[in-house]
């Protein structure tokens, strides 16, 4: 039976034979900017000391938690494991955290305390504490077991590194579904894909954040996935088989992070207006489609489901705790209110949530322009105002490049719809989350991080600033764009290197 | 334009860059109060902490606040003596963390017995004011009300070194603290980033013909 097997998944027509010939299309730029993605995060992960990535003390925890119970957290308390316990007190994990006049650990007498400690073998067993990631669904973490285990004869460092270097490689798929996505999506100008490509694998933020144990590395490829899915079944229609990939992503990027959640509603739409468009050919065979896409996508909802209804909890567990709080302390207008202001100035009328504060600049675009460690460091002011200005001009090159092909866009409207709802609806996520967090007075969600599932879509954003410059000096502005966030990567490592080293 | 000159003209605008950072010399810690900032004494938003009793050190160039705050208000420093001002700052809103630095007018000679006075914004909440709890007649005071203790401050001056004469101790404490031990750390950060620039320029030369 499994030489039967094995010989039928070598026939040119079996699913293996079939993704070794498409990856093998590929062409080589889409796999050098994945390459380059993997190398960027790589650099980041030696640069960001052990422990001092946005929250990685608690995504430790919830790996950790999994390879040694096989459970999942059981609560979100901060009582960490004694063998992570250890390596956070030597490490001088909270002198350092929000601190910026400490360093991280800098002598020798210090490194030789915590490799004894470790070596004393403190247990890996925890409480069950997994902080702030554990609501977070498991497949991240899951597939972190991996390196963990490969790692553990090294020690604890070691583990942290490998897990790193595991979402190293997950931006590197991150990069190559960016570049896919903007040769799908923007077919017109080839030259221009690379671009698009370079820009995501180059992003200093999403090197950043992809060289944590953190889930986010998983979301913003599964994302990234997403939208190349959507674009190709738009491009090239939708068959069954293009129905399974929308499906599949959509499932995986539920069990990855529960802010994917926000990419839902572009989904519905986006399959909505594929199957109105293939049942023109065949009605069967598109419902057919829609209800396999719906169908899978559907899988770990109704797993989530049945897990809280088994353990006694509400229906969707923190989603629907989320909506009762807003429910009993806030009010829908309050809220339009506050997501309109968390990311662009206030109207006349609205009460002033944040005082003082220009979130559009002050929070986002320093936050993607670089405000590195625990959001605690900085470039000086200048940068951004000198990032504001080439910003704009990018910008003004963008519009451009609308209007040049208003005619094209105005033909795929559905499409730009889809992206359209897919950006609102993450935006209104995390905007709704923060609102929950500034009613309870427990903090604000105010992290460019939160943006990056919609990376392609920056990409893409590249490619057409790109092309907005013309055929003649289209590919020195793209140049230039691509040169522009490699000096950005190379000085935000620069900051973060003086930030816990200087 | 020809691409090879676009990328060599900005390569080489980076490394000017990287030179001109590297220049630069990072502030270095003058003093501090003794106060160890662990305890939260109050918190604030739109007022003004005053704290007496400070040593001003000559050549203070900016002071680190132990405030903590999620998106911190601007926050304006007047320090003064014998009710005549000695340094003011401020910085900006929009900060994170348990610490602001507020970059101030250079202070000439050292000034004992100082009162330094933190203006803050108003701000989306309260500013958690950090420090240690002392007797009622040394704490800081927010308006008319006295805290339960007094803030951390930590004095700031620039620093005599540029960063190029700090790369052996900044390359040595990378090589602590991580799985890779050494000199290798920075070794393999060099030898990636040599990789990023490389591959980036040649995908952008054979792409964009």
């Amino acid at each position: 039976v499994s030489l039967r097997r094995l010989r039928r998944l070598r026939r040119p027509g079996a699913p293996a034979a079939r993704l070794r010939a498409a990856l093998a299309r590929l062409p080589r730029a889409a796999w050098l900017c994945a390459l380059l993605a993997c190398v960027n995060a790589t650099a980041w992960s030696l640069i960001t000391p052990p422990f001092q990535g946005l929250d990685e003390q608690d995504h430790f925890a919830y790996v950790q938690q999994l390879a040694e119970t096989g459970s999942l957290p059981s609560s979100s308390g901060e009582t960490y494991s004694p063998l992570e316990h250890v390596a956070l007190r030597d490490l001088h994990f909270e002198g350092v955290r929000w601190q910026v006049e400490n360093d991280a650990i800098s002598s020798r007498a210090q490194q030789r305390r915590l490799r004894r400690d470790l070596a004393s073998k403190p247990s890996p067993l925890g409480s069950g504490d997994a902080g702030s990631a554990a609501s977070e669904p498991p497949l991240y973490y899951g597939l972190a077991v991996v390196p963990y285990e490969l790692g553990r004869g090294g020690g604890v460092l070691d583990q942290v590194q490998l897990i790193r270097l595991l979402s190293a490689v997950i931006a590197g798929l991150t990069a190559l579904f960016a570049y896919l996505f903007v040769r799908e999506a923007l077919p017109g100008a080839p030259w221009a894909w690379v671009v698009g490509g370079l820009v995501a694998a180059l992003a200093p933020l999403l090197g950043s954040m992809s060289s944590l144990v953190n889930p986010d590395a998983l979301l913003y490829a599964v994302s990234a996935a997403l939208f190349y899915s959507l674009a190709r079944a738009f491009r090239r229609g939708l068959t069954r088989r293009r129905a399974v990939a929308i499906g599949l992503v959509t499932a995986i990027g539920f069990i990855t992070k529960l802010n994917f959640i926000g990419l839902l509603p572009a989904v519905l739409l986006g399959l909505g207006l594929l199957t109105r468009r293939a049942a023109r050919d065949s009605r069967r065979d598109a419902y057919r489609c829609l209800a396999l896409a719906l169908a899978l996508a559907a899988v770990p909802i109704a797993i989530f489901l049945l897990a809280n209804a088994l353990g006694g909890r509400s229906g969707v567990g923190p989603v629907s705790a989320a909506i009762h709080s807003t429910r009993k302390h806030g009010s829908l207008l309050g809220e339009i209110s506050y997501i309109w202001q968390l990311y662009l100035p206030r109207l006349p009328g609205m009460s002033d949530d944040f005082p003082g504060v220009l979130t559009t600049l002050q929070v986002w675009f320093r936050g993607v322009v670089g405000v590195y460690g625990w959001l605690d460091t900085p470039f000086p002011g200048a940068v951004y105002d000198v990032a504001l200005v080439l910003f704009l001009l990018v910008a003004a090159s963008f519009v451009r490049g609308l209007v040049q092909a208003r005619a094209v866009l105005r033909a795929r409207s559905g499409e730009l719809a889809v992206y359209a709802l897919a950006s609102l609806g993450l935006l209104g996520l995390v905007g709704a989350d923060s609102y929950i967090a500034f009613l309870a007075n427990a903090g604000l969600y105010l992290q460019a991080r939160y943006l990056l599932p919609l990376g392609a879509l920056g990409a893409a954003a590249a490619v057409l600033a790109a092309r907005g410059a013309g055929r003649r000096w289209g590919p020195t502005l793209g140049a230039l764009i691509v040169l522009l966030v490699l000096a950005q990567d190379i000085f935000s490592q620069m900051l973060v290197i003086s930030r816990f080293y200087g | 334009v020809r691409l090879p000159i676009v990328l060599l003209a900005g390569l080489a605008l980076t490394a000017i860059g990287v030179g001109l950072s590297m220049s630069r010399s990072p502030r270095t810690v003058l003093a501090d109060n003794s106060i160890v900032g662990e305890y939260l004494i109050g918190s604030g938003a739109g007022d003004t902490v005053c704290q007496a009793g400070e040593v001003l050190p000559a050549d203070t160039s900016a002071l680190h606040l132990s405030l903590g705050a999620i998106l911190g208000p601007k926050v304006t420093v007047l320090a003064s003596a014998e009710g005549q001002p000695v340094t003011t700052g401020s910085a900006g809103s929009g900060w994170l963390g348990q610490g602001v630095t507020v970059p101030v007018k250079r202070v000439a000679r050292t000034v004992s017995d100082a009162r330094i006075c933190i203006e803050l914004g108003p701000a989306v909440e309260q500013v958690s004011i950090l420090g240690n709890r002392t007797a009622p007649a040394d704490a800081a005071t927010i308006g008319a009300r006295g805290l339960i203790g007094r803030l951390r401050i930590v004095y700031l001056r620039p620093g005599r070194r540029s960063w190029w004469s700090l790369i052996t101790p900044v390359e040595r404490r990378l090589g602590l603290g991580h799985a890779i031990s050494g000199i290798w750390v920075a070794l393999l950060i060099l030898v990636l980033g040599g990789a990023l620039v490389g591959l980036t320029g040649g995908l952008l030369l054979t792409e964009l013909k």
